[in-house]
């Protein structure tokens, strides 16, 4: 028995988030794939709020920028502020190329800036890149501790 | 002879000595640099920086004088031949010297060049040679552990098949068997057993020696092994009419150890306990706590055998010693048994030793170190310098439909572990080690900041999230128990530390009388009280 590793992907768009688990469906890994819509849902399913009470710590958060209600950079902001939570290695996932965009993701604490591909194949390999990279070559921190 | 630029570090702090030793260093037909300091602190960091063909030493510097000179230096530098400068009145000091590893001594006033280079040269060579042997040696060790642990493998498989065929002979799975011949094969079975257990007792002892034997130490309530320990050996005991008593304090504290491997020990001394004791004797276990040395549990097997004499005792952890006036002379085991035991201790930091004396029986006894839960719930129940106010106790079991249980079992618990990890908030709840378990159940101790009322949404996501596994469903039945944590708040002037020690006093009681409970509700089968229900 081996528990799958799990992703939440936070993004607004319901179709980059279809694609993330299309792109990641038909490899060899097996991740559990959570999604929410937007910031403020984002942190409710991290701190385990309300209808997200169940759900587990995830593994890793691959974060979009543009987000409704609570942007990327303040729900990474939020989670480096958490002791429970600021291990979990956070890739942003974005369309911006903005000089500004990279340099505060990296100043609030990201583990790595991914641009948001607008072609499909690379999105693909984008996302399939990621998993292999953080799932199969880093050491993530032990769960407990 | 061509030889290599050879590299001096005189350390020597008389100038015009240095300046002598360095003009007859020069006259020399080798080619020599000279490095030349005048304190021991400049000498050992120029050998931080770099590493000379040899060392040149005078033994009264300004910063250390006799003996304690070249101690330093040899252990700074181990592997580089030191050459003593000695005045004509303390030679003695100097032959002492080349007794404790320093290849050779100059007497300062006669020096000449010839004798010098003559000197420089054997010490290189001599230090390059035990330098090779040392290798060699070590060389040749690791050969024959390897050499051993191949063998001891090797030797094993065919073994097992013989177990194999012979026990399924005794069961009579390949026709029915006449007394006579199953008595003959139940003979043969002893034997392979015998067998079984040197090869592994080999394979341990090797693996001790080449350093990887390996303790998975845990968080362990040390009265259940003992008895358990006692319990498998009772029978032999029982055998031989020698009585079996065990000794247990109140209160033992949790150790953290590798359950199987504190049994090994367990057994082993116990096994050589009643060996040693003759009939109508008595052997006793026991553990408990001695007041100068809080941080361990002392255990120890006791017997009324005929005891050791003084020589023995110094051989006894030694591998392949076998007591030489031992009666019985179909002695079985190859001498390994205490050793391994050293070993084992020894990967706990723990002591063993034995106290004996000759005709009065003797005492095994070894410490384990003491868990310290306080340690670990330090920073977890506390917050801004203050105790949290409510903590809950969960407990899980996980107890396998199938006894042993089906598949790959430490896997699953080890999963199951994991998974308890990312229920929680890493900042204010703990995940307890693992407990070492004497039945089939396993159970996980998590200690929450939560109130009793609100801990329920804690365990809802846990039965949730296990429940969700779909091969623990299959596997195991899960009951989740609750219990507030009281611990005494009365004490107002008790400092922060006081207080995290009473709550992990109070965590720990809790966790063996819940341990115990369940055993008394195991035999009943009735479940656990307070039982969250989904």
């Amino acid at each position: 028995m081996k528990l799958l590793p799990e992703l939440l992907v936070v993004d607004d768009n319901p179709a980059d988030v279809a694609l993330v688990s299309e792109a990641l469906a038909g490899g060899l890994r097996h991740t559990k794939i959570n999604s929410v819509g937007d910031g403020v849902e984002a942190m409710a399913f991290l701190n385990r709020r309300e209808k997200y009470a169940n759900s587990l710590r995830p593994d890793l958060v691959l974060l979009d920028l543009n987000l409704p209600k609570k942007d990327g950079l303040a729900v990474l902001a939020a989670m480096k502020a958490n002791p429970d939570l600021r291990r979990i290695p956070v890739v942003i996932f974005s369309t911006s190329q903005l000089r500004k965009d990279v340099v505060r993701s990296y100043e609030v604490g990201a583990n790595c800036y991914v641009r948001k591909p607008g072609n499909l194949n690379e999105f693909f390999a984008a996302v399939k890149s990621v998993e292999e990279f953080w799932f199969n070559f880093v050491n993530l921190p032990p769960r407990g501790e | 002879m061509d030889y290599p630029t050879t590299n001096v570090l005189l350390i020597e702090d008389n100038p015009g000595d240095a300046d002598l030793v360095r003009l007859r260093l020069v006259e020399g037909k080798s080619a020599v640099n000279v490095n030349c300091v005048n304190r021991l602190s400049d000498g050992l960091a120029s050998l931080t920086r770099e590493t000379p063909t040899l060392i040149l030493l005078d033994l009264n510097l300004p910063d250390s004088r006799g003996a304690d000179t070249y101690r330093r230096v040899m252990e700074h530098s181990p592997n580089v031949p030191v050459v003593v400068l000695s005045g004509q009145d303390d030679e003695a000091l100097a032959i002492k010297a080349v007794h404790q590893g320093v290849q050779d001594y100059l007497i300062k006033g006669n020096l000449s060049s010839k004798h010098l280079e003559r000197a420089i040269q054997y010490a290189v060579e001599r230090q390059g040679l035990l330098r090779a042997l040392e290798i060699s040696q070590k060389q040749q060790l690791e050969f024959k552990n390897r050499f051993l642990s191949h063998v001891s493998h090797e030797l094993r498989t065919p073994l097992t098949c013989i177990h194999q065929y012979v026990t399924l002979l005794l069961d009579g799975l390949a026709g029915t068997m006449a007394p006579e011949q199953s008595d003959h094969l139940k003979t043969v079975l002893k034997s392979v057993n015998q067998l079984h257990a040197m090869i592994r007792d080999l394979l341990e002892a090797t693996r001790a020696e080449s350093g990887k034997l390996r303790i998975e130490p845990r968080c362990i309530a040390l009265g259940e092994l003992v008895e358990q320990a006692a319990a498998m050996l009772r029978p032999t005991a029982e055998g031989k009419k020698v009585g079996l008593e065990i000794g247990l304090d109140q209160s033992l504290p949790l150790v953290h150890a590798d359950p199987d491997r504190v049994l090994e020990v367990l057994i082993n001394l116990l096994d050589n306990a009643i060996k040693f004791t003759p009939p109508e004797g008595s052997v006793m276990i026991q553990a408990s706590m001695v007041e100068a040395d809080q941080g361990y549990v002392y255990l120890s097997v006791s017997d009324t055998g005929r005891g050791i004499s003084p020589e023995a005792k110094s051989l006894i952890f030694e591998r392949l010693y076998q007591d030489p006036d031992s009666i019985d002379n179909n002695r079985s085991g190859l001498g390994l048994g205490l050793f391994i035991c050293k070993e084992i201790v020894r990967q706990h930091q723990g002591r063993i030793w034995v106290s004996s004396e000759l005709g009065q029986g003797s005492t095994f006894s070894f410490t384990l170190p003491v868990y310290s839960l306080a340690k670990l719930l330090a920073p977890v129940i506390t917050y801004q310098d203050h105790l949290r106010p409510d903590l809950v106790l969960v407990r899980v079991d996980l107890t396998p439909l199938s006894n042993p249980p089906r598949g790959n079992w430490k896997e699953t618990w080890h999963e199951c572990l994991n998974l308890l990890q990312r229920c929680v908030y890493l900042d204010k709840d703990l995940v307890l080690p693992p407990m070492g378990t004497t039945g089939a159940t396993e159970t996980f101790f998590v200690v929450v900041s939560t109130d009793l009322q609100r801990s329920g949404i804690m365990t809802t996501r846990i039965r949730e999230q296990l429940e969700r596994v779909d091969e623990l469903k299959s596997k195991c039945t899960l009951t989740i128990t609750t219990f507030p944590v009281e611990y005494a708040r009365d004490n107002p002037d008790a400092t922060l530390e006081q207080q995290v020690q009473s709550v992990a006093g109070c965590v720990t009681r809790m966790i063996l009388t819940s341990r115990e409970a369940r055993k008394v509700s195991a035999t009943k089968s009735k479940p656990a009280s307070n039982s969250v229900k989904p």
